[in-house]
């Protein structure tokens, strides 16, 4: 738990200043990684967030994962809503007592992103779900066979973003408002 | 039902599944053999899919706590003290320390639990079934404890958003303390067994073996990554509830075979019993629980907790509402089972069910909707009949 995260009045914007200092193993990946960071923010001293540029993916995946720094923990999409129009994808990297996490963002309406698993092979199983669940297409991903979803799920329709409306809904409009 | 591929006419694809040959848990799995021989291995998840992430996203915090804790029936606590923890976090909060002992405490029963659950079914898996009945009895002695300090046998609740819901009694203690005097004689029987009985020992020694270089490649996590002497435990890497007060010893093996997976959670069973009862001599004294406002400022966490199968990690991201913006869970079994199948290429087809339960495999977790394939069969509810049928009972009872 982050010990500078004690005032509860205190906002994301005061929590990523760089004044803490990081822990430091965390610290020896915000180096490895600052030439191919665009920004970084900290969340007290174990949590870092690197963004990076679509093209710079495997080699910031390589920085972390090749130099024995961490190993990938999982890939986070966040879809921003239609209103943005962004895909965030977050890697995150377990280095040492502290997490260290890549972001990168994609446009909604061609959400394509390569493949880590070059460096990580065991991240296609991450993919998958990305590819299913977001309908993000992960170019070249050794399986892109469904994982979770059912055979008889629809095409090209995702289930976890955030204008996906399940069919009950869709066939009653009238029931959202009756929570149960 | 086996096909024959087509490249060559010694292979077969042998599917095995959605019941699953090791656990009682659905998955699907293909075995392409050559004779008797492993060449290649795919699975198919999803079968317990229940779309829990997005059900949260359309929940408040406390609700998102009581639907994340079943994702699993097994280690529950971790998936409802991961969610309290991210929201204490994200709220710039700390939990008191009481409240940290016992997520602590439970943390610890639960993993006793949930070893003991695995020694069975392990055990099961290999012909031995007395050693699966004598652990699924003393399962039990855990699971009266659970019941009496939480009311209920798996899914506790013990969590609430800034700490604890419940509190351990001078009696609860004393309970406690006797029955992990009685798992600590059990497990250290069960150690012997598990290493000296020469039977066992054929099924779990030198097989699926996994080198230290193979599991970091893969990102094994738990006790699966313990017994290749991969030194990766959350609680002594990144110690979080009171494992800073309450430290833990890793436990790890060398083999990498079965063998060492059997011992390694064999004795963590000694470690657990040794820190349930430190914890429970040396409870802090204290609140329960610290206030949490209802509406979280907007920010990310990442949360990582050591479950009973391995590093549980959960994103969590806020957004000025009580709602959660995103939850994004990562649980042990995914890379663990992307480790396994790999390994059981070249291995007998008879030896798969064994390394598969070798990693503690745990489905619901790993899935997180369930599907009805027929609509026409009678016992079978749409969404919307099951929908309305809540409605008119909740209506019915006022």
């Amino acid at each position: 738990m982050p010990e500078d995260a004690k005032n509860t009045e205190e906002t994301t914007e005061e929590l990523v200043e760089e004044t803490v200092a990081l822990i430091p193993q965390v610290e020896a990946a915000r180096e490895v990684l600052e030439p191919l960071s665009t920004s970084t923010t900290a969340s007290g001293t174990k949590l870092l967030y690197v963004a990076v540029s679509l093209d710079q993916l495997n080699e910031a995946t390589e920085a972390i994962v090749g130099s024995g720094l961490g190993y990938l923990i999982s890939i986070t999409p966040v879809d921003l809503g239609v209103e943005e129009n962004q895909f965030e994808v977050l890697y995150h990297f377990g280095v040492g007592p502290g997490v260290v996490t890549i972001r990168i963002t994609i446009p909604r309406d061609e959400p394509v992103i390569p493949s880590v698993c070059e460096q990580v092979p065991s991240a296609t199983y991450y993919e998958r779900e990305l590819m299913e669940m977001f309908g993000i297409d992960v170019t070249d991903t050794p399986n892109r066979t469904r994982l979770y979803l059912p055979d008889q799920w629809p095409q090209g329709i995702y289930p976890m973003r955030k204008d996906y409306v399940p069919r009950s809904e869709r066939q009653l409009p009238e029931s959202k408002k009756d929570k149960v | 039902m086996a096909e024959i591929s087509s490249d060559n006419g010694r292979k077969f694809t042998i599917p095995i599944g959605p019941q699953h040959p090791a656990l009682k848990e659905p998955g699907h799995f293909e075995f392409v053999v050559d004779g008797e021989v492993i060449q290649e291995a795919s699975v198919k998840l999803g079968y317990a899919h229940r779309g829990i992430e997005k059900i949260v996203e359309d929940r408040n915090y406390t609700q998102a706590m009581y639907i994340l804790e079943r994702v699993c029936g097994i280690c529950s606590h971790v998936h409802a003290s991961a969610l309290a923890m991210g929201a204490e976090q994200l709220a710039g909060v700390e939990a008191p320390p009481r409240a940290r002992a016992i997520r602590t405490l439970v943390y610890e029963l639960e993993r006793i639990h949930s070893h003991l659950l695995w020694l069975g079914v392990a055990a099961h898996e290999a012909g031995f079934e007395a050693l699966f009945m004598y652990s699924w009895r003393d399962r039990e002695t855990i699971m009266d404890i659970l019941e009496e300090i939480s009311g209920s046998r798996v899914h506790y609740s013990v969590n609430a958003i800034g700490g604890v819901r419940i509190d351990i009694s001078a009696e609860s203690a004393q309970n406690i303390l006797k029955a992990v005097d009685f798992l600590e004689e059990r497990s250290k029987h069960y150690l012997n067994v598990v290493s000296s009985d020469r039977v066992f020992l054929q099924r779990s020694r030198g097989i699926g073996v996994m080198s230290p270089e193979e599991g970091n490649r893969w990102g094994v996590v738990g006790p699966v990554a313990r017994a290749s002497g991969i030194k990766r435990d959350v609680r002594v890497d990144a110690p979080y509830a009171a494992y800073d007060i309450f430290p833990v010893t890793m436990i790890t093996a060398s083999e990498g075979d079965l063998e060492a997976r059997f011992t390694v959670r064999v004795r963590e069973l000694l470690e657990s019993t040794r820190l349930v009862r430190e914890v429970v001599k040396n409870l802090p004294e204290g609140e329960l629980t610290t206030k949490v406002k209802r509406k979280i400022p907007p920010a990310e966490t990442v949360v990582r907790i050591e479950a009973p199968r391995g590093e549980l990690m959960y994103y969590m991201k806020s957004n000025g509402t009580d709602q959660p913006e995103r939850i994004h869970g990562r649980t042990p079994t995914i890379p663990n089972m992307a480790s396994v199948l790999h390994l059981t290429i070249g291995h007998q087809l008879a030896d798969a069910p064994m390394i598969l339960a070798g990693i503690d495999p745990c489905f619901s977790c790993n899935d997180r909707a369930v599907v009805l394939k027929s609509q026409s069969h009678s016992d079978l509810w749409s969404w919307d009949q099951l929908r309305q049928y809540g409605i008119d009972r909740y209506h019915g009872r006022t």
